[in-house]
């Protein structure tokens, strides 16, 4: 089994080799304030459907980029062009949805989509006995905040003393008080909980694959860890980055309260201290997200998602490095179909090189160096050219701890982490109406709150978005 | 209403006649087509290349079976010999023998036989020649090139042709086509991308897909009180509805939150789709659970099994713990009682137990290539074509129309979605290999409505790689590797006799039965 | 089939939730209408006013874990007494909670919640809710003495004695309080007094039983106390 072959995973994404990752950053040094750039940078959809087809906004930039020129442009040449034409199509209402493209890049919307645009339609005020209405509403968000933290609407009889407070100060403050309570329920932070529930899509549990408690058939790997560890990370004045940065696990234990516990060793996880990146190389992702594969592509590719908020799959995070991809597995992502993201995509995956996943047990899950070389001699005849040493956001990372250093460091992190809160709370991605509120909220995350989840909530619950019925 | 020198309507009228048409009325079923149609002239009509079947108000079916993972179709269909190829001991080539040639047919069956499933101890026995010989006449095979080899990504795009109408999926056209007037025209019981909604949204809400995990147990939401020890009389029911409905109108809250979306969409629900479902009696007709205490104890509750649930359970027996003949199950039945005109069904990445070796499905479906992609593709392919069959035999078995004879198979097509094909190489000569994705590879389509017994495309045997063809006339284009997924999308509602006025799809007449 | 794995798999994909120390809902104990809610500012409220309807609309589904809890919640039990198909299989966790808005992450990869009611939704929600009423009426109407929420109300030949009476008030009242958080309007009293009326032509024998289900119907499964 030890020296079964077995083939990587080619995760060919047939995206945009027309499609010019310079693009977003000429755009951005054009829009500098625009709340596509101030939270991220725009994606290829932006211009395109899939490339090379254009949406309409594309169609209408690519008329107006160097007419004449002969095709394909250079990146160089598409850099000097794009500015004018850009400029050249402000005026014009590309999607007709009766807002101006400018209007919509200023705004945040899609200018090439027709049901995106500014909703400013004014929200008429008015004091429903029930519910201020367009206006923030303490006992409104009172109840949605036992609601949402604690699983329960507070009883006609906790409303009723709520209601007795002096004033809304007073108010404000019982909610904070009943915030900080609520999170620390099994509700919020226990198994199967909200927090649990946040970690879904970034975990990707598969029930027949567990091992360890509540064990499935094909016991392979214990993903109970990778939960814990973001809810430790998300709970109990922890920096939040450590759920991609920790050199350490946790343990679970015990329920209502559950707590969550640093350790340095489990049973279930192989992977030695020197090489941990909290869930990034808990054994769950390794078993799942690596698998078989020599060159794990799919794992990068899932951690830029699920942690960055940055879906290659979507033309999303694309920061092409130059002489990329090279293919070291010959996989033959240097097609022109595949090309563009994978020059973004294999330095990402580069620095999981030595990660092993499924394997015999005593190599399962874990760091081994020369990996590759060991394990996938035939895969390829440059398969031991591939380097540890990749590039994330076009910034060199010596290994996947870097990689996860700098990306926990990094702007997109501290959005993707409280666009998924807006998504649980306010039950949307922040809209183009909601931006302010949105990038005051994740700015302060790090600036105000260091990185503790605990602030992020309580500005939450004081933004217009979440508390104006 | 007017119409602009080009011929289309202003943006006005288009959501006026969208309302109008899309309003999921009874009555308005069988004019649909016709409500959208009746715009054009016929010469203006064939001028824009419009094609579709005369409208003869009754509904056609489609059965999606998502084989998820990546089902490769040169391990089916256009499987290669090596001896066929230069390269064959380096590619994905069988065995002679393992590639049965199947006569008076281009297709190909594949017979492997193996001690094991990768690393799971149980045996592999599979041999597709019965299924092909069966089915033939009925069969169409289109070659495909894909844009995406993320799981997700490239399952919903075999269903979308990559946003070639507007975003929306295949089982939403045919909702929209057909299923006006049914309770749940689109019910979805498949995974990851196969399981999302388009991305037009402009279709009215009915036509996007009801999420259903469980189908055995799911007919017991399918009406508000049968089934509940103690419940009031029906009667009463419907009093309590409707002193609820006035409460709700006439609350602070509801007052408040009547122009929300959610209430809107709510209120609609309450008053149309859900006294729908408890008139067809579907928590009776859709159960195919026996009556069997002190597990599943119906009749003590005042439930009972459907009318056809001992024959669905003698087919699919393993309906309960095999999650794909549970929704196989619920498949049929929803069409047989005219609940639904789309369904949606496939494997999903959990090990499933069952079957004479014990392991229904393996871990990853299609996916398990990567640990063992023979044996794999071999497993998988041998059980998505088991349940094709069952669907098909159960459809035969059904009338449609006493008038005319059909039978329900004669208005069904089931195409077999998958995400991607898989990697061709393979160290030299070696037998148990493992694959990743490629995007190039095949569809599968079964109907009496497709062009039978052909092959769209071929594969040249020295690469194992699929090449094209014109969707229109069908000629093979030997060296097309270039993206088709709009030619996918569009022959499968070609085969069907879509309205597909207005849509931009290419020509795939090619894929219809002259 | 292999019906002995439903048991097992009933409970192992059975991700109920860990909510402990509910408070109890009951009520004010009053027999007062107030004449709309007591939210805002509280006092009475005059409906003829005219309410502002939001056009923000930001209106949420509560979910199969909200909207469970504070059913068991508002009717004085535990979540695990809330309903059950067949007399055995969860309704919230375990049968319908997709339908119900929650997830399946586990079995199917589900992993986030539906972002839209679907079609069988609100027939499911009934079904939950006519359970919970139910078991709670069988429970005070079998124990008057220890009786919780339906309690105090005359009932002669099958019927309500007196469907005017304070007792029937007192109920609703208490219904109101526990379903809506709020006392009822008298609009609302009188709604549910008239669905009395009703319920004693429609069901003659068994009138006043069948009065509470409705009527604990009603308030629960209404908008106000599945969305948020």
């Amino acid at each position: 089994m030890l020296h079964r072959v077995f083939a990587a995973l080619s995760v060919c994404l047939a995206a945009a080799a027309w499609a010019k990752p310079p693009a977003a950053d000429v755009f951005c040094a054009r829009y500098p304030t625009s709340p596509t750039c101030v939270s991220g940078r725009p994606a290829c959809s932006y211009c395109h459907v899939a490339p090379p087809q254009r949406n309409v906004f594309g169609e209408a930039l690519e008329a107006q980029l160097a007419p004449g020129a002969a095709r394909p442009l250079s990146d160089g040449d598409f850099t000097s062009a794009l500015p004018g034409a850009l400029a050249a199509i402000e005026g014009a209402d590309s999607d007709g949805d009766n807002v101006s493209n400018l209007l919509e890049i200023q705004k945040g919307t899609l200018p090439a989509e027709r049901r995106s645009f500014p909703n400013d339609v004014p929200c008429a005020g008015g004091n429903n006995p029930q519910f201020k209405v367009c206006q923030y509403d303490v006992r409104y968000v009172y109840r949605k905040v036992l609601l949402d933290f604690c699983g329960y609407s507070p009883t006609f009889a906790m409303l009723k003393t709520f209601d007795a407070l002096a004033d809304d100060a007073a108010r404000r403050a019982f909610v904070d008080t009943e915030l900080d309570r609520c999170v620390t329920t099994d509700f919020w932070r226990g198994k199967h909980g909200a927090l649990w529930k946040l970690a879904h899509p970034k975990i990707r549990p598969v029930s027949s694959l567990k091992s360890g408690e509540d064990q499935g058939q094909i016991p392979l790997a214990d993903y109970y860890d990778d939960y814990a560890l973001f809810t430790y990370a998300h709970t109990d004045d922890h920096d939040v980055r450590e759920v991609i940065t920790a050199d350490f696990f946790v343990q679970r234990i015990g329920s209502n309260p559950t707590q969550y516990n640093k350790v340095q060793a489990l049973a279930s996880q192989a992977v030695d201290q020197a090489h941990r990146a909290g869930n990034m190389t808990s054994a769950w992702t390794l078993t799942y997200f690596v698998m078989f594969t020599a060159l794990p592509r799919n794992a990068a590719s899932q951690m830029y998602r699920a942690y960055l908020g940055l879906d290659i799959a979507k033309q999303e995070g694309l920061f092409s490095v130059a002489n990329e991809p090279r293919d070291y597995d010959a996989k033959g992502v240097q097609a022109q179909a595949c090309a563009a993201c994978h020059a973004t995509l294999d330095p990402l995956s580069y620095p999981y090189r030595n990660y092993n996943g499924i394997s015999l047990n005593q190599y399962s899950n874990r760091y081994i160096p020369n990996r590759l070389e060991l394990f996938f001699p035939n895969e390829a005849s440059t398969i031991s050219q591939t380097p540890e040493a990749g590039m994330l956001f076009g910034q060199p990372v010596a290994t996947l701890r870097d990689w996860a250093r700098v990306a926990a460091d990094s702007d997109a992190f501290l959005v993707s982490t409280t666009t998924d809160y807006w998504k649980l709370l306010v039950g949307h991605p922040p809209t183009a109406e909601e931006n302010e509120e949105f990038v005051t909220t994740w700015r302060a995350l790090k600036s105000t709150h260091n990185y503790r989840v605990r602030g992020l909530l309580h500005d939450l619950i004081r933004t217009e978005a979440y508390g104006a019925p | 209403m007017s119409l602009k020198g080009n011929g289309r309507l202003s943006r006005r009228e288009l959501m006026q006649a969208l309302a109008a048409c899309g309003a999921g009325s009874t009555a308005l079923a069988p004019f649909l087509s016709g409500c959208r149609g009746a715009l054009d002239t016929p010469e203006a009509l064939e001028k824009r290349g419009g094609r579709r079947d005369a409208l003869d108000g009754k509904p056609k079916f489609l059965i999606t079976i998502s084989a998820a993972g990546g089902a490769s179709i040169i391990d089916a269909m256009l499987a290669v010999r090596g001896s066929e190829s230069s390269n064959g001991a380096l590619l994905n080539t069988f065995a002679d023998a393992q590639v049965q040639l199947v006569p008076n047919s281009p297709f190909r069956a594949v017979k492997y036989d193996s001690g094991s499933l990768g690393s799971i101890p149980i045996p592999v026995h599979t041999d597709q020649l019965a299924f092909v010989n069966k089915h033939k006449a009925q069969m169409l095979v289109a070659t495909s090139v894909g844009t995406s080899v993320n799981h997700t990504i490239a399952q919903k795009r075999a269903l979308t042709g990559n946003a070639a109408w507007r975003g929306r999926t295949l089982q939403e056209c045919v909702a929209l086509q057909w299923g006006a007037g049914f309770p749940l025209p689109n019910v979805n019981m498949g995974i990851g991308g196969y399981a999302e909604r388009g991305t037009d949204d402009s279709l009215p809400g009915s036509v996007y897909g009801e999420t259903v995990v469980n189908p055995s147990l799911w007919p017991l939401g399918l009406d508000g009180s049968r089934g509940i020890q103690g419940a009031p009389a029906k009667n009463v029911i419907e009093l309590a509805r409707a002193s609820r409905n006035r409460l709700d109108a006439q609350s602070v809250f509801g007052q408040t939150f009547a122009d929300a979306d959610a209430m809107k969409r709510w209120n609609e629900q309450r008053a149309v789709s859900a006294p729908r479902l408890e008139a067809l009696d579907l928590i009776t007709n859709l159960n195919v659970l026996p009556n069997l205490p002190p597990q599943l104890p119906l009749t003590s509750y005042g439930l009972a099994s459907s009318p056809d649930g001992a024959r669905v359970r003698q087919v699919l027996p393993e309906y309960f713990t095999d999650p794909v003949q549970g929704q196989a199950a619920m498949a049929f039945l929803l069409l047989k009682y005219r609940v639904s005109v789309a369904v949606t069904l496939g494997p999903d990445f959990n090990v499933a137990v069952g079957g004479s070796s014990g392991i229904a499905n393996p871990p990853l479906a299609f996916d398990f290539s990567h640990n063992d992609h023979r044996a794999g593709q071999a497993f998988m392919w041998a059980r998505i074509l088991r349940t094709v069959d069952v669907l098909i035999d159960l459809l035969k078995s059904e009338p449609f129309d006493a008038t005319s004879g059909e039978t329900m198979w004669d208005r069904t097509l089931i195409y077999v979605a998958t995400d991607f094909g898989r990697t061709r190489p393979r160290p030299s000569g070696v037998q148990t290999f493992g694959t990743g994705h490629d995007l190039n590879n095949g569809f599968l389509m079964i109907s009496p409505m497709v062009k039978g017994n052909t092959v769209l495309g071929g594969v040249d045997p020295n690469t194992t790689l699929t090449y094209g063809f014109d969707a229109r006339t069908g000629t093979a284009l030997p060296g097309k590797h270039d993206s088709n997924e709009p030619d996918i999308f569009s022959g499968v509602l070609t085969a069907m006799g879509a309205d597909l006025t207005g849509s931009g799809l290419p020509d795939a007449s090619a894929f219809k039965k002259a | 089939m292999r019906l002995e794995l439903l048991a097992v798999v009933s409970l192992a994909l059975c991700a109920c939730p860990a909510v402990t120390e509910l408070p109890d809902a009951g009520g004010s104990g009053g027999g007062s209408a107030t004449g709309g809610g007591a939210g805002g500012g509280g006092g009475s409220i005059d409906l003829d006013a005219g309410i502002t309807r939001s056009a923000k609309g930001r209106l949420r589904f509560k979910g199969n874990e909200r909207f469970t809890v504070d059913l068991a919640v508002g009717l004085g039990g535990t979540v695990d007494q809330v309903c059950k198909e067949l007399g055995q299989y969860d309704c919230s966790f375990f049968v319908h909670p997709v339908a119900l808005g929650g997830v399946e992450p586990y079995g199917v990869g589900l992993y986030e919640p539906p972002s839209v009611t679907g079609a069988t939704t609100s027939l499911v929600v009934e079904r939950v809710v006519l359970s919970a009423c139910t078991a709670r009426i069988n429970a005070d109407l079998s124990n008057p003495a220890g009786a919780l929420i339906f309690k105090g109300v005359p009932v002669s030949g099958g019927k309500l004695s007196a469907v005017d009476g304070p007792g029937v008030r007192a109920l609703i009242v208490d219904l109101a309080q526990r379903g809506w958080l709020r006392d009822p309007s008298e609009a609302e009293v009188a709604e549910l007094v008239q669905l009395a009326r009703d319920v004693e032509v429609a069901q003659p024998n068994d009138a006043a039983k069948q009065w509470m289900q409705a009527a604990c119907f009603a308030v629960f499964s209404s908008a106000e106390a599945v969305f948020y």
